[in-house]
């Protein structure tokens, strides 16, 4: 209830298709949860609360309020699309930040300092030299490389296995330098070994190696 | 998957200051023929968080048969699934006579009340370390002065009797009571047993039963009395002698929740008897005496098949509680 | 209580003592800082190690370690966005954005000097008056806490922010994650779909870990990154205008984070998230909150820190311990064969009061190293992204595993980074899903335990006189805010249009 909600005149405008399917998994899970609380006895036989009643009021809520978060979305003024996403928000959300990018990018230079310490004058483009669509790539790789990570713990072990991972982020998506790459990945395998394995004695998978 | 840990005795006390790992696995490996040796590294299995029952219980009993064995014995809290987490941990080093688990009623309750892959018929039982009776207490300023009283009462009022858990021995101790006296009190069902305490003394619950070791410093303050205790014969400890056995008082219910370790399935005879035989060392051992002592035990154990039979007739006397 | 005091002095100044308190504060510092390690698995993983020290030294060196964590969860809620312990999430919010403004160091500052007031004002009050405050908190049975928790949730609202009905939203989806596994106080397994590990539940350090470690961080590569932050070292320093909007803040919430963290089991991340919520309905800069405003890191933090210090009150007192981290410490009391409870403070009164004045030395000290070494962790931001973000990604996973020895929890880090990761990037806000996945448990236990109180009868909450005061307390915060933004917005669309007719 922002007051921008409040004074924009009513012009509607359809909602973006993500917002209403993020919502509308929201309202399915409700339902979801609904359902199943009702098996898990919402009452139980002495009348007492059941196992099944917060899951079903809670669910029911979720369900309400998504919908009515929906409405909300499709009933929300033109200009107010983003009213309720805030100007943090606005910034934030992929478009803008893909527009912004693709402007930086004409400026662009490699932030990080690390083959351009001279360049700090023009502080003003993308940190990772990349533009809004190799970005956008680089998410789901990189959750794959987590996924991966993990995968490979039961093989590496655990230290192993992450240090590799931080060496392929490093070197392979980020483009960084062989050495730098290496030298940050084994500081941070150094780092990880003592504070985990030594000071605090974690008894960290070993995988099948069995080394660290 | 084998795991290592520096948490041995040797740095203990130099941790944070000295970063030194200790050489890694030596693996303690399996049986030659004949004879036993678990090597140098056996892991203790704790399925619960450090600091709790469970755990102390297992450190105690680690600590013990590490002097016994010379081994290095690592306790390790595998925590999740209110146990079966590390139980279940225990049912995948089948056969590995260097894995333990500190174990106590949850290995017969949750296969009871939960749908794990398994019962305690999949595992080597090796010692019942000792067994901890509950006691029913109420606040110093209660009404009641006895059992009897608490039963009267529940046949005209609801009393409201605070439990440690849907599933705990307390609930099932007083699931008895029910039953041999026909008469029912509401649980008021609490994560643990210092919260059982707080209700207790706030004056929120009536009645609650506990083990003695959890109730020592309220029982020694006064804070709390007990009524009885649910055993078949007194304490002899100094605070608890004065309380009348559930039978003096017509109550003909005792309930023990037990304490002590199992090894994993399928492991080889000379391996059982290895740790049968350690354990009996132990019993005679000066740290059984102190940790029975200092948790206020009943030093009752119980080895190998023994412990099988006991297992046994306790899974049925639960089942006859909380099986549907 | 001057003869306790010199007592304590006396136990507390033993170099050995004091070699192992400051141990204890510098290890809590780096564990806090760990993403997902927080106070309690701290002393939890090493409690093991204290075992062959003297009582009193183990003691002061796990109680080191709690505190300290509570100093190093804020650095790394502040400068990454990450936190260490659910009672630090609130920092992600104004902590953060200072930091994005180049203004880390001041932030860091500012929590370390509210923290430490906080401290040093809720162990007076447990020096003076112990044991009366325990006895007192036991009145709060199961209706009152539930009170008490409907109240923390009403200032979720604040947390909302600009869409509240998407906080709401978000806080009920934190709640449905909490009822994942065994129900409380019954025998059925809820949403596990037949998983072992679920039964306990999700362990939520690991989901926290990652929707705010692993989702903030594939955010930023998707926006295009933070840039490094290069400030000048004077900016990382506090300006004297900021260090005269900490006292209120802190006072507040010392106060409210030392009456929660006395009941039994209400703790630090209640009172933060409520301390937080109270700057927005009563600070004087209630409108910079969010942005990065002072208030918004000096209430939560002092609170946190207060209802830390504030929860031994019932564990040595009562032997009921007040929070997570002090039921394990209660267990180490066990181990050392000490009976926590009234008695030992008549038994053992040079360990109470040694341990107690500890705190005091484990404190300052900590202010002694957290303000000059602010400006120094604030250097971290200066490291480029591409090297910072999977030195995040590394640490995150391997805390989420040392949480339980699990694995389980490192694909619960995954899955919940996924989750975090659209949740930023379609603007459904984090902080109000922790307060649900943290308070929900407590919610529902003490929902069933009141209904088992009343016999089915829930609206016993009212016959009882505290907890009807709270109730009713919760139900103003849920109604007045609202209806006052309604009435303001009201005024001010009928100014906005007499403006327009005028025009």
């Amino acid at each position: 209830m922002t007051d921008s909600t409040i004074e924009t005149p009513r012009a509607r405008s359809m909602p973006k298709t993500s917002d209403l399917v993020g919502t509308g998994i929201l309202a399915l899970v409700g339902l979801v949860a609904v359902l199943m609380g009702f098996g898990y006895g919402f009452i139980g036989d002495n009348g007492q609360i059941g196992p099944g009643f917060m899951p079903v009021l809670t669910g029911a809520f979720i369900l309400v309020a998504s919908l009515a978060e929906i409405g909300r979305l499709f009933l929300a003024p033109k200009d107010g699309s983003t009213a309720g996403l805030g100007g943090v928000a606005e910034e934030l959300s992929a478009e803008a930040a893909a527009a912004q990018a693709a402007a930086r990018s004409e400026l662009g230079h490699d932030a990080d300092g690390q083959g351009s310490g001279a360049q700090d004058a023009d502080e003003e483009r993308d940190v990772f030299g990349r533009t809004a669509k190799q970005r956008n790539r680089t998410v789901p790789l990189v959750f794959a490389i987590i996924l991966g990570a993990v995968l490979l713990t039961q093989v590496l072990g655990m230290l192993l296995s992450l240090a590799l991972m931080m060496f392929v982020i490093v070197f392979l998506i980020e483009k960084k330098p062989l050495v730098p790459s290496l030298l940050t990945s084994l500081a941070v395998l150094a780092a990880a070994y003592l504070i985990f394995a030594v000071m605090l004695g974690v008894p960290l998978p070993q995988g099948m190696l069995g080394i660290l | 998957m084998k795991r290592r840990s520096v948490l041995t005795a040797g740095a203990i006390g130099t941790v944070g200051l000295a970063l030194s790992a200790c050489s890694g696995g030596s693996g303690g490996g399996s049986s030659a023929d004949g004879e036993f040796d678990p090597g140098n590294r056996v892991t203790m299995i704790v399925p619960f968080s450090a600091g709790g029952g469970s755990d102390i219980a297992g450190r105690a009993i680690a600590a013990g048969l590490e002097e016994a064995t010379g081994a290095t014995i690592t306790v390790e809290n595998r925590v999740g699934g209110s146990g079966a987490v590390g139980y279940s941990g225990l049912v995948n080093a089948e056969g590995d006579g260097t894995m333990l688990l500190a174990s106590e009623t949850a290995l017969i309750t949750l296969p009871i009340v939960q749908d794990v892959d398994f019962t305690y018929e999949s595992f080597t039982p090796i010692m019942k370390a000792g067994e901890d009776y509950n006691l029913v207490v109420v606040a110093s300023d209660s009404p009641f002065q006895s059992i009897t009283d608490v039963i009267e009462a529940a046949k005209t009022e609801q009393l409201n009797a605070a439990v440690s858990g849907a599933t705990g021995p307390d609930h099932i101790a007083w699931s008895l009571i029910e039953q041999e006296q026909g008469i029912t009190l509401e649980r008021v069902t609490f994560e643990s047993s210092s919260e059982v305490l707080a209700a207790l003394m706030g004056g929120h619950v009536q009645v609650a039963a506990s083990s003695p070791g959890e109730l020592t410093g309220q029982l020694e303050s006064g804070d709390i009395r007990a009524l009885c205790a649910l055993a078949p014969e007194r304490y002899e400890y100094d605070l608890l002698a004065d309380i009348p056995t559930g039978s003096e008082e017509g109550v003909e219910v005792t309930f023990a929740q037990w304490r002590g370790f199992i090894a994993p399935g399928g492991i080889d005879d000379a391996a059982k008897e290895y740790w049968i035989a350690k354990a009996k060392e132990y019993e005679q051992s000066d740290a059984y005496k102190e940790f029975i002592e200092s948790n206020m035990l009943q030093p009752v154990t119980a080895y190998g098949d023994d412990f099988v039979e006991y297992l046994h007739q306790y899974a049925a006397d639960v089942e006859s509680v909380l099986g549907n | 209580m001057i003869d306790n005091l010199m007592l304590g002095l006396e136990t507390a100044v033993s170099p050995e003592n004091l070699l192992w308190c400051a141990i204890g504060v510098v290890l809590g510092t780096v564990i806090g800082m760990m993403p997902g390690l927080g106070s309690a698995t701290g002393v939890a993983i090493l409690l093991p190690v204290t075992l062959t020290m003297e009582p009193v030294t183990a003691l002061i060196m796990l109680a080191g370690i709690y505190y300290g964590s509570q100093y190093g969860a804020s650095t790394s809620s502040i400068l990454i966005s990450t936190p260490g312990d659910s009672s630090s999430v609130v920092l992600t919010l104004d902590g953060y954005q200072m930091a994005r403004k180049g203004r880390a160091g001041a932030a860091l500052a500012i929590s370390a000097i509210a923290s430490f007031i906080a401290a040093i004002i809720s162990l007076i009050v447990m020096l003076a008056i112990a044991a009366p405050i325990a006895s007192w908190a036991l009145n709060f049975g199961p209706p009152e806490t539930l009170a008490i928790i409907l109240l923390g949730m009403a200032t979720i609202v604040t947390f909302a922010g600009e869409n509240m009905l998407r906080g709401i939203i978000m806080a009920a989806v934190g709640l449905l994650l909490s009822m994942i596994g065994i129900a409380s106080g019954f025998t059925t397994a809820r949403f596990t779909f037949g998983s072992v590990e679920l039964l306990s539940g999700l362990e939520f350090v690991a989901v926290m870990i990652g929707i705010f470690a692993l989702g903030e961080v594939l955010h930023q590569i998707q926006r295009g990154g933070e840039k490094p932050i290069r400030a000048g070292f004077r900016d990382l320093l506090l300006k004297k205008d900021e260090a005269k909007r900490i006292p209120g803040p802190a006072l507040r919430g010392t106060f409210l984070g030392t009456a929660l963290g006395v009941l039994p089991g209400a703790g630090a991340t209640l009172a933060s998230f409520m301390s937080y919520g109270l700057e927005g309905r009563v600070g004087r800069h209630r409108k910079e909150l969010g942005t990065g405003a002072v208030e918004g890191v000096a209430a939560p933090e002092a609170s946190n820190n207060a209802a830390a210090n504030a929860s031994f009150i019932p564990t040595l007192a009562l032997g009921i311990p007040g929070s997570g981290t002090t039921a394990i410490l209660l267990g180490a009391f066990v181990i050392f064969g000490l009976q926590p409870g009234p008695m030992l403070f008549e038994q053992q009164p040079d360990l109470v009061w040694g341990l107690l004045v500890s705190f005091f030395f484990g404190n300052l000290l900590l202010l002694v190293l957290n303000l000059p070494l602010a400006p120094v962790f604030a250097q971290v931001l200066r490291v480029p992204y591409s090297y910072l973000y999977p030195i995040i990604i590394v640490l995150s996973l391997v805390g989420a595993y040392a949480v339980g020895n699990s694995l389980f929890a490192v694909w619960v880090v995954f899955f919940a980074g996924v989750l975090g990761f659209f949740m930023k990037k379609y603007d459904f806000p984090a902080a109000p899903l922790v307060l649900g996945l943290v308070l929900g448990p407590m919610l529902e236990r003490t929902l069933v335990q009141t209904s088992s109180m009343g016999h089915g009868n829930l609206l016993i909450v009212f016959e009882r006189p505290l907890s009807a005061f709270f109730m009713v307390v919760a139900i103003l915060a849920f109604v007045v805010p609202p209806l006052w933004t309604a009435i303001q917005g009201r005024r001010q669309k009928v100014q906005t249009q007499k403006a327009s007719v005028d025009a």
